[in-house]
């Protein structure tokens, strides 16, 4: 016995022994950050690691989000991204928060993220997480049930420069670069740019032309030392309107004018997590369209809103653990401020309100033993208005179970919750630009999911079900402005991943998504989606499949489409690669239909991108 | 033939953790720098930073640099107490950059990967000769 034991640790020796490089690679590959960021409990998380970033040659926060298994990430007639579900039609804007790092970049005006940053460049990024039927407790921050968590690159892995130029066949250019400095007492900086002119597919109509082009700027830098780390940013944005906002579906100019300042501060003082961070948002567009844009005081050709956001917040959490138990604990201030001005033809205002909220929630994770874990998570808000507005005490509640039984993993959870409501729809003066309603109810959700997963040494398959019941959602007429849907909409989502690994480079996940709901589809209520990573040598492939079924969007009739991507990344040498993208290959890729359009528009145009990375 | 399969088990599930990726490497570079020795005494200055280095079995640890053979070095303090005539390593770029006529190499992040490096004058002060598929980590300065 002895013998074969001593021959057999012998052999497992061999079998590792293994030169420098590979072990360095493998070791990088080990050591991803989304090892140690990833919250289990938090909901279900899907990961795009920094290596599968790389090999996507992703560059936007669009290339990624498009591809996540049950949401389908699209666009707005006036160019904005959101997404729906499976068979839904698009879901409340403040249900999605995205964070970066620990940062909450959602807007008080209009209560999402992705209106400014669904299309942020992600080259200062090193892996992003995407959450699912998540409460966003474990987050310390408003609530939300999809959370995005894209993670900065920590300056300490990244000690030199970085350069990335890209061009592609619609005539867009970009460059982003960083730096990244180290000292021996450990302080370190990391400095990152971006700039992009972005060109889309024109449409022309009569004179008119409808344009999706864009060009963005990016400053973001992090100072940290021992005590504390500081994170500066500032984003700026200007988009074309698309499709607009008037009704010709015409406009003759003007757009999406955003920028976006943060600073954010964390530290760590009598054992427990500080940050206080104060962001700055405007927020301008402008809407020129010769057969009028609606407002509640009738259809103007010279539409220009201008929205000015001051959000200052204030938190703090401890996690305490022993052998059974982990409790977190904590809780937050924040102040949201915001300015309206608006020019409506001849009609012009200016407004502002604020309000202070106040949170506290814990969550409880007890492990039974090894394999069966439960979760009991609480947090009650405060909302307390400076004008007219009624004052808000809402509360969420979720409670889970993960359960390991052999080679399997069951997991369930219910979260009760609600969709705090903005400005844009709850305050305004003289009704304008639209009638909003400091009365309404913030819409509440109900949702039970479950997964079981079924892990191998070379596979995992998840088959998961949600349900969800949503109430007091939010409508608009003419005649009542805003007001809360008596109502109550279901939806069911089922969903079946599978993730195959030949080994740490060559990968392969293949996700299909169903939705049904209480109402008409307004979107697709099947999704496939397969995406193939490779690596041989020097050589990275990505290969993405997106199919969503036909649909019908308030009478236009959209065919399935097949999006394909195709990218393929050469490392001439340590330093050096250089790559091409091809999306929407197929020209097949998913069209959103917009209300009054009889036709439909492609969300990813058909373009080849010329893509080079350098470090020094 | 169950217990064969635990131990086979467990020894695979320990290869995938990044520290006994990390310990690996260490056990080339010290196998590389000292071919014959059959243990190796080592001092580091902070086990938070060096935990893979512990699990080395044909590492001997010692409490004061003087004794060691090998010294790893994380914090740039450490080089006011040791003596420079011996083998230093180090495991950030910074330190090797300030460090690098006295260190004879490092193994850090840098560029977004990990890397090694052995600095070609400080290896030749101390003779020691890298195997042939070590030679490529040889920089003459940083």
């Amino acid at each position: 016995m002895q013998k074969i034991l001593a021959i057999l640790l012998l052999l497992c020796s061999l079998l590792f022994a293994q030169n420098l490089d590979k072990l360095l690679k493998k070791y990088e590959q080990e050591s991803e950050l989304s090892k140690i960021t990833k919250i289990d409990t938090a909901g279900y998380v899907y990961i795009y690691t920094r290596q599968m970033l790389s090999t996507m040659q992703a560059y936007t926060l669009a290339d990624v989000l498009k591809s996540v298994p049950g949401l389908n990430y699209t666009l707005t007639p006036n160019n904005l991204n959101l997404f729906t579900y499976p068979s839904s039609s698009y879901i409340p804007a403040t249900s999605a928060r995205l964070y970066i790092n620990d940062h909450d970049v959602t807007s008080a005006s209009f209560g999402s993220a992705l209106l400014i940053w669904g299309e942020m460049p992600i080259e200062y990024i090193d892996h992003i997480e995407v959450y699912k039927g998540s409460a966003s407790i474990e987050f310390g921050d408003e609530t939300g049930i999809v959370i995005i968590k894209v993670y900065t690159k920590l300056a300490k892995r990244e000690i030199g420069n970085k350069l990335r130029l890209r061009a592609d066949s619609l005539g867009s250019k970009s460059i982003d670069t960083y730096n990244a400095h180290m000292t021996n007492d450990e302080r370190s900086l990391f400095l990152y740019l971006h700039g992009a002119d972005t060109k889309s597919k024109h449409y022309h109509i009569q004179e008119s032309t409808i344009s999706k082009d864009k060009n963005d700027f990016t400053f973001y830098a992090n100072y940290s030392n021992k005590i504390i780390s500081i994170e500066a940013s500032h984003y700026a944005i200007n988009k074309d309107p698309f499709l607009g906002y008037g009704r010709s579906k015409r406009p003759l100019g003007g757009g999406l004018d955003a920028k976006h300042s943060y600073l954010n501060l964390n530290t760590k003082f009598l054992g427990a997590d500080w940050n206080l961070a104060y962001d700055r948002l405007n927020y301008k567009r402008v809407y020129k369209d010769a057969q009028g844009v609606y407002t509640a005081q009738g259809y103007v050709q010279d539409y220009r809103l201008d929205f000015t956001d001051d959000i200052f917040t204030l938190a703090i959490k401890n996690r305490i653990k022993d052998t059974k138990n982990s409790l977190l604990i904590g809780g937050f201030y924040k102040f949201k401020q915001f300015k309206q001005k608006g020019s409506f033809d001849a009609i012009h205002t200016s407004f502002s309100n604020s309000f202070h909220l106040f949170s506290l929630y814990a969550e409880e994770s007890y492990s039974f033993n090894k394999d069966l874990l439960a979760i009991f998570s609480l947090k009650g808000d405060f909302y307390f208005y400076d004008r007219d507005v009624k004052d808000h005490a809402k509360s969420t509640l979720r409670i889970g179970v993960i359960k390991n039984i052999d080679t399997w993993q069951l997991k369930s959870f219910y979260t009760k919750t609600y969709f705090p409501l903005q400005f844009y729809a709850l305050y305004s003066k003289d009704g304008m630009p639209l009638k909003t309603n400091p009365n309404l109810k913030f819409p509440t959700l109900d949702n039970l999911t479950f997964e079981a997963a079924h892990k191998k040494s070379n596979y995992i398959i998840k088959y998961k079900l949600g349900m969800r019941s949503l109430k007091n959602t939010l409508l608009y007429s003419p005649q009542q402005g805003y007001y809360n849907n008596k109502n109550t909409f279901y939806c069911t989502l089922a969903e079946i991943n599978f993730e195959y690994n030949i080994d740490a480079y060559n990968k392969l996940y293949l996700d299909i998504a169903k939705g049904m709901n209480s109402q008409d589809n307004y979107s697709p209520d099947l999704q496939i989606n397969l995406r193939l990573y490779n690596a041989w040598e020097n050589l990275q492939l990505y290969n993405e499949l997106l199919y969503k079924n036909d649909y019908t969007y308030y009478g236009t009739k959209v065919k399935q489409s097949l999006d394909y991507t195709l990218a393929m990344k050469y490392q001439v040498t340590k330093d050096l690669s250089i790559g091409i993208r091809g999306e929407n290959l197929f020209n097949k890729g998913f069209r959103q239909a917009y209300r009054s359009v009889d036709t439909a528009y492609p969300v990813t145009d058909r373009r080849y991108i010329f893509n080079v990375e350098y470090t020094f | 033939m169950k217990r064969l399969s635990i131990l086979l088990f467990t020894i695979l599930f320990l290869q995938a953790s990044p520290l006994d990726t990390e310990k690996e490497i260490y056990k080339i570079i010290v196998h590389a720098i000292f071919p014959h020795k059959q243990t190796v005494t080592i001092w580091f200055d902070d086990p938070n930073e060096f935990g893979a280095l512990m699990r080395l079995k044909e590492a001997v640890f010692v409490q004061s640099p003087e004794d060691a053979d090998m010294l790893f070095v994380s914090h740039e303090k450490s080089f006011q107490n040791i003596p420079s005539h011996k083998i230093i390593f180090v495991n950030s770029y910074s330190l090797l950059k300030k460090y690098q006529s006295t260190a004879i190499g490092g193994f850090f992040w840098q560029k977004g990967r990990p890397n090694i490096v052995f600095m070609r004058k400080s290896l030749q002060k101390h003779h020691i000769i890298l195997p042939p598929d070590l030679q490529k980590y040889i920089e003459d300065e940083l």
